[in-house]
């Protein structure tokens, strides 16, 4: 029991220890840039994964609510003063509001339904926020998005945010910790359990009194809470917002950085959301191809490795420790 | 020897579902297979009708491995099912279902259509029927479709999967007989029920299966006699 | 009252190429159990393909039409046999994300090869008519005599032939219909086949009038999308009415309501039915 708990948090403990040591190797900004968009893009494929890796609904909306969370922040701080630390939690919460409204009737649909319903409601999102200009200023975009506040410090000091990485750095990797934290405790707590199940089976699931409907849902506003945060994150970090960035290239993004990575585990679309923008990075001057060999990947994936690098080295060791015995 | 299976194992994903099944079934002979729920009767079926693949064994039909045959090749070499939860084409009609059933023999136009005039024979109220879609029937006449369908590729062997389950007594009865008569016309039957009693009647030998594995082999005295049996199944 | 007839005119001559694509979708659908999500940008490639036909090489509109569909076809069956074959045991939740990634490999793909910018379709027929204050050029009336006639004689090949019956049996009972000895496989491998050459045909007909560009399978996509669901997934019939019934709604929307939020019609119309009747507006309950 003692050593199941040792190889439980070993790994997850070194790579958090790797990770908050990175600023004693590395000084290039560019790969502080890779390594906060890896962030970012983390906290959106961990929420992804909740909702789809767990609860089974396959939501083509998380783009959308991405871009609602992003939205949100700069509109609240460029257009209502709000600070950046005052218009976060707004903007998740918005987020989840709008989870709830859409999850209230989509998620009494199944299957392919839920699928494109929410593909659909996406894209009346990117559409609202690229016509509606007077409010979001459509085409032309939101600039100018603040970084967050210094954070003061005792002794008249103070952390501050703005062009400084390795303090933004820090930031995103401490909230994608905590959205790995609380997403797993979601998962992993008894409603966790219920998920499962009503992936499995949602009429088994019934059978045995859990609502598949009222499960659902929480994973849903959940999933669409962080989805908000990912989103807001990334406003106050490049500072810039067009409509595209809620449309459904995201979400597709964020799926192919779950899949890829693992769906249904911890560590995969972190693994995902780390390596595949800085493959789709190196490539950047070659944007087609990098798309032609993303969708090769993506194909090759579900068919030989349908459970992603994660699954895929879960499968390797318990081999070699079948091969062992 | 019809059909002769030796030591086959199926799995279902990970679960081994059938382990080393052997069993033979003669010409024009009724074998029926008793089991409790879940002890791989279907699984076993399946694995005949190529719907399954038996991970290893052999299964001999007429002097012809078939174990890596797909199912459409089962059908054309004469081997039949009408399958649990019936799998009919619900929004066709009863002829439509019917002439799908052919479908392996097709080209002969004039034996379909007679064909389907001997299952209407067997079953009349088909005929009435005809027109309407499969899936509004009722229970007893979707069953008896669905043997109808797997008649109509003149097997020489019918598999049966539990024909009797959630049916009135008197549809059981007519089924039963029609089975009979099914028999008698020359095709081989294997037969799989709950419904233990009856079957062991129509049948000249019975296997028993047992959570994938055969327990009990014999003739219908045989089994008639087991003490086993008679608790277990026969309810005496 | 003028307006009107134009645009129910428009309507029907969108509605027509609508349920071309729809149909083919349907059909697919019977195989695949989830929409193709690739569908739209095989109806792309077939622009693309007549396009280059017609300008580059000078070929007749219809040989190229047809050629065109030969050609989708072998692609679509390539594809069922590469891609969607080897995910028929896997959950359908895998065919639907390498559907998504057929997307990428092929949009970008045309846009390699192609480029970006919009494509114009010499023109073919393009004479005008005016009559009762309407004016229409030959290529809609041929595009929608043209779309009708592929439906019926679809129509026609699904009810009348013992193939047709094999893909609706399949459809309706995979495991039944291997029982009654079709080569389930080899069905799939047909169906994808005609469903991409509808695509494709759609593609071919409705490119001189709209432009030809990488991403013009999405946009449609999603529209085909909304119509098998409204249609009940997996219905021929009402894929056929539904993709009218859209062209419609949107030509006449377009005309009467809004200009500016004209292309979502659609979807607003889908969210609102889904959430009143959760399987859409003929599915059954599952």
């Amino acid at each position: 029991m003692k050593k199941n708990i040792l190889k439980t948090y070993l790994v997850p403990a070194i790579a958090v220890i790797a990770a908050l040591l990175v600023p004693l190797f590395i000084e290039n900004r560019y790969v502080y840039h890779l390594l906060i968009m890896a962030c970012i893009w983390g906290i959106a494929a961990t929420s992804m994964n909740l909702i789809m890796g767990y609860a089974g609904q396959v939501n083509l909306a998380h783009g959308a609510f991405f871009g609602i969370g992003a939205y949100a922040a700069g509109l609240l701080t460029l257009k209502l003063g709000f600070s950046f630390w005052g218009a976060l939690p707004f903007a998740c919460i918005i987020a989840a509001i709008f989870g709830l409204l859409v999850g209230l009737p989509a998620l009494r649909t199944k299957g392919s339904y839920f699928a494109i319903g929410t593909l659909c409601f996406g894209v009346i999102v990117t559409v609202i926020i690229d016509r509606w200009d007077t409010l979001t200023e459509g085409q032309r975009g939101l600039m100018g998005i603040p970084s967050p506040e210094n954070i003061p410090l005792p002794f008249g000091s103070a952390i501050t945010f703005e062009n400084n990485m390795v303090a933004t750095y820090y930031l995103l990797l401490l909230f994608l910790i905590l959205t790995v934290l609380i997403i797993y405790r979601i998962a992993g707590s008894l409603s966790g359990r219920t998920f499962k199940a009503v992936r499995e089976n949602e009429d088994l699931a019934a059978s045995i009194g859990i609502s598949p409907f009222r499960t659902k849902l929480i994973a849903f506003i959940a999933s669409t809470f962080f989805a908000g945060l990912a989103g807001a994150l990334y406003a106050s970090y490049i500072g810039f917002l067009s409509p595209e960035i809620s449309d459904f290239h995201v979400t597709f993004e964020i799926l192919i950085y779950t899949m890829i990575g693992g769906i249904g585990t911890m560590a995969g679309p972190i693994i995902g959301a780390m390596i595949l923008p800085v493959i789709s990075e190196t490539l950047h001057a070659l944007a087609a191809y990098r798309m032609v060999a993303y969708g090769i990947l993506l194909v090759m994936v579900i068919i030989f490795f349908p459970s992603g690098i994660a699954g895929g080295i879960k499968l390797l060791r318990a081999r070699w420790a079948s091969s062992k015995q | 020897m019809l059909l002769e299976i030796k030591n086959i194992d199926t799995y279902y994903g990970r679960a081994r579902a059938l382990e080393n099944v052997s069993l033979g079934i003669e010409e024009k002979s009724l074998v029926t297979i008793l089991g409790a729920n879940g002890s791989g009767k279907s699984t076993l079926l399946n694995t005949i009708s190529g719907i399954l693949k038996p991970a290893k064994g052999t299964m001999i039909f007429e002097g012809q491995p078939i174990s890596s045959l797909s199912t459409d090749a089962i059908v054309k070499l004469g081997i039949s099912q009408c399958p649990e939860g019936r799998r009919l084409f619900p929004e066709m009609t009863v002829m439509q279902n019917l002439r799908l059933g052919a479908y392996v023999r097709r080209a002969d136009r004039e034996g379909v259509e007679k064909d389907v005039e001997r299952v209407c024979e067997f079953f009349p109220v088909l005929r009435e029927r005809r027109d309407q879609f499969a899936g509004t029937m009722s229970g007893g006449e979707q069953q008896m479709l669905a043997i109808g369908r797997a008649l109509m590729c003149r097997p020489k062997l019918l598999l049966l999967d539990e024909p009797s389950l959630g049916l009135a007594p008197l549809v059981v009865a007519k089924i039963f007989e029609v089975i009979q008569e099914i028999n008698q016309s020359g095709t081989a039957i294997c037969l799989v029920e709950q419904n233990a009693s009856m079957a062991i009647k129509i049948a000249s030998k019975g296997y028993v299966l047992e959570s994938g594995t055969i327990v009990l082999a014999g003739t219908r005295e045989e089994l008639q006699e087991d003490p086993k049996v008679k608790k277990a199944y026969l309810g005496v | 009252m003028e307006l009107f007839f134009q645009q129910l005119l428009n309507g029907i001559m969108l509605g027509s190429v609508y349920s071309l694509v729809a149909l083919g979708l349907t059909l697919i659908y019977g195989i695949l159990h989830v929409p193709n999500f690739a569908h739209g940008v095989l109806y792309m490639l077939g622009a693309y393909l007549a396009y280059l036909m017609v300008s580059a090489l000078g070929f007749n509109f219809w040989v190229a039409m047809l050629l065109t569909m030969v050609i989708l076809a072998v692609i679509g069956m390539l594809i069922e046999r590469l891609v969607f074959r080897p995910l028929m045991e896997a959950p359908h939740l895998n065919s639907f994300i390498a559907a998504i990634g057929l997307i990428y490999i092929i949009e970008n793909g045309a846009l390699i090869l192609w480029g970006p910018d919009f494509k114009r379709f010499p023109a073919v027929y393009d004479q005008l008519y005016h009559f009762l204050g309407i004016t229409i050029t030959l290529h809609r009336i041929i595009i929608v005599l043209t779309a009708i006639s592929l439906i019926v004689i679809m129509q026609l090949f699904i009810k009348k032939t013992t193939l047709g019956a094999t893909i609706v049996a399949t459809a309706q009972d995979r495991i039944g219909a291997r029982l009654a000895g079709i080569n389930v496989e080899r069905v799939g491998l047909i169906t994808f086949g005609i469903g991409t050459a509808l695509a494709a045909a759609a593609g071919v007909l409705i490119g001189p009038i709209l432009l030809v560009y990488p991403s013009m399978g999405s946009a449609l996509i999603l529209k085909a999308f909304v119509i098998i669901i409204l249609g009940g997934m997996g219905s021929i019939p009402g894929a056929i009415i539904g993709g009218f019934i859209l062209g419609i709604i949107e030509s006449l929307g377009g005309g009467y309501l809004t200009t500016q939020y004209n292309e979502v019609l659609a979807f607003g119309v889908l969210v609102t039915v889904l959430a009143i009747r959760p399987t859409g507006l003929f599915g059954k309950a599952h």
